[in-house]
C-alpha cells in the first residue's frame, strides 16, 4: 500500500485528483492539505511515500513546503501553467503533471513513482519506519533556479556556514536553509557523523584518516576535502568505525 | 548640420554651374570674354546667393514649408516678382561700384528681370521640391514609429489579457465540477468561453459598452469563485447611469483579474473584491477595492497588466483620463479609474 497526501489549495483541484485516484486500490490517501504550513505539519506527522503537490499555492509555494520538511516522500508535481518553475524541472528532470489533469500522462508518472518506492522498500526492508533518515533517504536542495532530490547517501558533508548548510554532492554545493543540529538529530547515526561545531560527515565517503594535534583526527573524504576533528569526537568516531 | 552642408553646396553649385553655363553658351557664340562680362557674371553670382539666401531666410521665418501648394504658389510668385526687382536693382548699382563707370542697361531692363524672375523661380522650384520630399519623409517615418509602438501595445495587451495560470485552473476546477455539478460545469464553460471569445476579439474594438464589460467582467468573478469558492467573496454597486459609457475594453476584466492574482490567491483565508462604478462631472469614475497589499517593488510581469492600462488609457484618451492604483491601509488595495464619455 502506498500512503499519500494531497496538498493543493483549491477544493475542486484535490477533488479531482482524488477521483483520479479511486481506481487505484494500491493507493491510500491519507489526507488532503489546502495550504502550504499545513502540508508541513501532516507531512512530518504521517510520513507519507508520496504527496501531489500544487506549486502555485498562498503564502508559501510548493518549493518553500519542501524546503522547509526533512522528511522528503516522493514528490509528483502539480502546476497549471507556470514557465519559472517549468524551467526548474527541465534542469533536473523532475516529474510534475499539468492542470488540467491529463490521465494517460499521470498514470505513467504515477507508475515511475510506485515502482520507485517499491525498489526502496526492497532496498531497505528491515527499517521501513525508523525515525532518523538513512541512505535511501531524500532531502529536497534548492539553489536559485535549480533543485535537486537527493539521496542522502550521495551527500558526502554538510557544512555550516552561517543560518544556512552547504550540502555536497555530484559537482554541486548549494546552499539550504537549515541548521545543522537539526540535521544531525535526523540524520541515521549509522551514515553520518558530527566531526566537529561546522560539519556532519558521511561515513561512506571516507578516504582516509590520519592523527591529528591533541589527540584529534584528521579525516580526509573522498573528494580531498580535509575535516578536523576534535578530541572528543575523536574517540567517538574510532568507536564507531571499530564497530 | 548635415542638412545645412547640403545647402551650402547646392546653393554654391548651383549658382556655379549657372555661370558656367554662360561661359560655354558665350563660347559658343564665339562672343568674346572680356574683363566686364567676367564682372558681370560675379555680379550674377554673388547677388543671386544674397537674395535667395534672404529667400530662405525669410520662408524658414514665415513657415512657408509647412503650406500645402494652394497657400504656398501665390506667395512664391510675389515673393519671387520683388526679389527679382530687387536682384536687379542690386546688380544694377553693383555693376556701377565694379566698373566705376555707368551701366551699359537700364535699372529697370524688362528682359534682365525677367531672365531673374526665371532663374529664381527654378531656385524655388528646385527648394520647395526638396522640402516636399523631406516632409514626405519623415511623415512616412514617423507614421511607421506610431504604428510600431501602436503594435507593441497590442502585444502587451494580449500577453496580459491571455492569463495561461487562470485558463488551465478554470478547466481544471471545470474538470472537477464534471463530476461534482454538472449544471454548474456547463455554466462554467460557458463563462470561459465568454471570456476567451472577448479577449480574442478585444483587438477589433477600441471600447465596448460598460455594460458589456460588466457582463464579462461578472463570468469571470463567477469562474473564479468555482475556484476560489468561499476564499473569494465579491460584490458591485454600480449606478444605473454608468451603463451607457464606453469603456476600452476588457480594462476592469484586467483590473480585477489583477486583484485576485496579486492578492486574493496570495492569502490562505481569502478575501473580498468590491465593485463600484458612478458618474460625477460627466466623468466615469470606477474603483475596484481588494483584499492584499500593493507592493511597491514589483516583478516586471506583475506590473504588466499597469503599465498595460496605463498605456492604453494614454493612447485614447490621451490626458483626459485618470487611473491611480494605491494602498488604503496595510490589508486594502484601490484602484481608481476616471474616464471621460468619449475617446478623443
Amino acid at each position: 500500500m502506498i500512503k499519500c497526501l494531497i496538498i493543493d489549495d483549491e477544493r475542486l483541484a484535490r477533488q479531482e485528483l482524488r477521483r483520479i485516484l479511486e481506481s487505484h486500490k494500491n493507493i491510500e490517501i491519507l489526507d488532503e492539505c489546502a495550504s502550504a504550513e499545513e502540508a508541513i505539519t501532516k507531512i512530518e506527522e504521517l510520513k507519507p511515500d508520496l504527496i501531489f503537490l500544487d506549486i502555485q499555492m498562498p503564502e508559501k509555494n510548493g518549493f518553500d513546503v519542501l524546503e522547509e520538511i526533512m522528511y522528503t516522500p516522493e514528490v509528483i508535481f502539480i502546476t497549471a501553467y507556470d514557465e519559472f518553475a517549468l524551467k526548474a524541472f527541465e534542469v533536473s528532470a523532475l516529474d510534475y503533471i499539468l492542470k488540467p489533469i491529463e490521465e494517460n500522462r499521470f498514470e505513467i508518472s504515477l507508475k515511475k513513482v510506485i515502482q520507485k518506492i517499491k525498489e526502496k522498500r526492497d532496498d531497505a526492508p528491515s527499517q521501513p519506519y525508523e525515525e532518523q533518515l538513512g541512505a535511501s533517504d531524500q532531502v529536497f536542495v534548492k539553489d536559485g533556479d535549480k533543485c535537486w532530490f537527493v539521496e542522502l547517501g550521495e551527500i558526502r558533508l554538510f557544512e555550516s556556514e552561517g543560518n544556512y548548510v552547504r550540502v555536497y554532492f555530484d559537482n554541486n554545493k548549494p546552499l539550504i536553509l537549515k541548521s545543522l543540529n537539526n540535521l544531525d538529530k535526523k540524520l541515521s547515526d549509522k551514515l553520518f557523523f558530527r566531526a566537529n561545531r561546522k560539519h556532519i560527515i558521511n561515513l561512506k565517503w571516507i578516504d582516509k584518516i590520519e592523527t591529528w594535534f591533541n589527540g584529534g583526527l584528521l579525516v580526509i573524504l573522498k573528494d580531498d576535502k580535509k575535516i578536523e576533528i576534535s578530541r572528543r569526537q575523536a574517540v567517538k568516531l574510532k568507536d564507531r568505525m571499530s564497530l | 548640420m548635415q542638412k545645412k552642408n547640403l545647402y551650402v553646396l547646392l546653393q554654391l553649385g548651383g549658382w556655379l554651374l549657372y555661370i558656367i553655363l554662360n561661359v560655354f553658351i558665350k563660347t559658343l557664340a564665339q562672343e568674346p570674354i572680356t574683363l566686364d562680362s567676367i564682372t558681370y557674371l560675379f555680379l550674377v553670382f554673388v547677388i543671386g546667393i544674397l537674395t535667395t539666401h534672404l529667400f530662405r531666410a525669410w520662408i524658414i521665418k514665415k513657415g512657408w514649408t509647412l503650406l500645402d501648394i494652394s497657400g504656398l504658389i501665390p506667395r512664391v510668385v510675389v515673393a519671387v516678382l520683388i526679389a527679382s526687382v530687387l536682384s536687379q536693382g542690386l546688380y544694377y548699382v553693383g555693376a556701377q561700384l565694379m566698373l566705376f563707370r555707368p551701366a551699359s542697361f537700364k535699372l529697370l531692363e524688362v528682359s534682365m528681370i525677367l531672365n531673374w524672375i526665371v532663374l529664381l523661380s527654378i531656385w524655388s522650384i528646385i527648394y520647395f521640391a526638396y522640402q516636399f520630399f523631406e516632409r514626405y519623409r519623415t511623415e512616412e517615418i514617423k507614421n511607421l514609429k506610431w504604428q510600431a509602438s501602436k503594435n507593441e501595445i497590442e502585444l502587451n495587451k494580449l500577453k496580459s489579457q491571455l492569463n495561461p495560470h487562470f485558463i488551465f485552473n478554470s478547466m481544471n476546477s471545470i474538470r472537477a465540477l464534471i463530476d461534482e455539478d454538472p449544471a454548474k460545469a456547463k455554466r462554467a464553460v460557458t463563462q470561459l468561453a465568454n471570456i476567451l471569445r472577448n479577449t480574442l476579439m478585444m483587438g477589433r474594438k477600441k471600447t465596448v459598452l460598460f455594460e458589456e464589460e460588466m457582463n464579462i467582467v461578472h463570468d469571470y468573478i463567477e469562474l473564479e469563485k468555482t475556484r476560489y469558492e468561499e476564499r473569494l467573496k465579491c460584490s458591485s454597486d454600480i449606478a444605473e447611469e454608468a451603463y451607457s459609457y464606453q469603456i476600452p475594453s476588457l480594462m476592469i476584466q484586467t483590473l480585477v483579474e489583477n486583484g485576485i492574482k496579486h492578492g486574493i490567491s496570495k492569502l490562505s483565508n481569502g478575501g473580498v473584491i468590491n465593485l463600484r462604478a458612478k458618474v460625477v462631472n460627466e466623468k466615469l469614475l470606477i474603483e475596484i477595492e481588494n483584499t492584499g497589499e500593493l507592493v511597491a517593488n514589483t516583478k516586471p510581469e506583475t506590473g504588466f497588466g499597469i503599465i498595460n492600462t496605463t498605456q492604453r488609457l494614454n493612447l485614447l484618451y490621451g490626458d483626459q483620463a485618470t487611473f491611480e492604483i494605491f494602498n488604503t491601509d496595510h490589508h486594502t488595495v484601490l484602484t481608481k479609474l476616471n474616464l471621460p464619455k468619449e475617446p478623443i
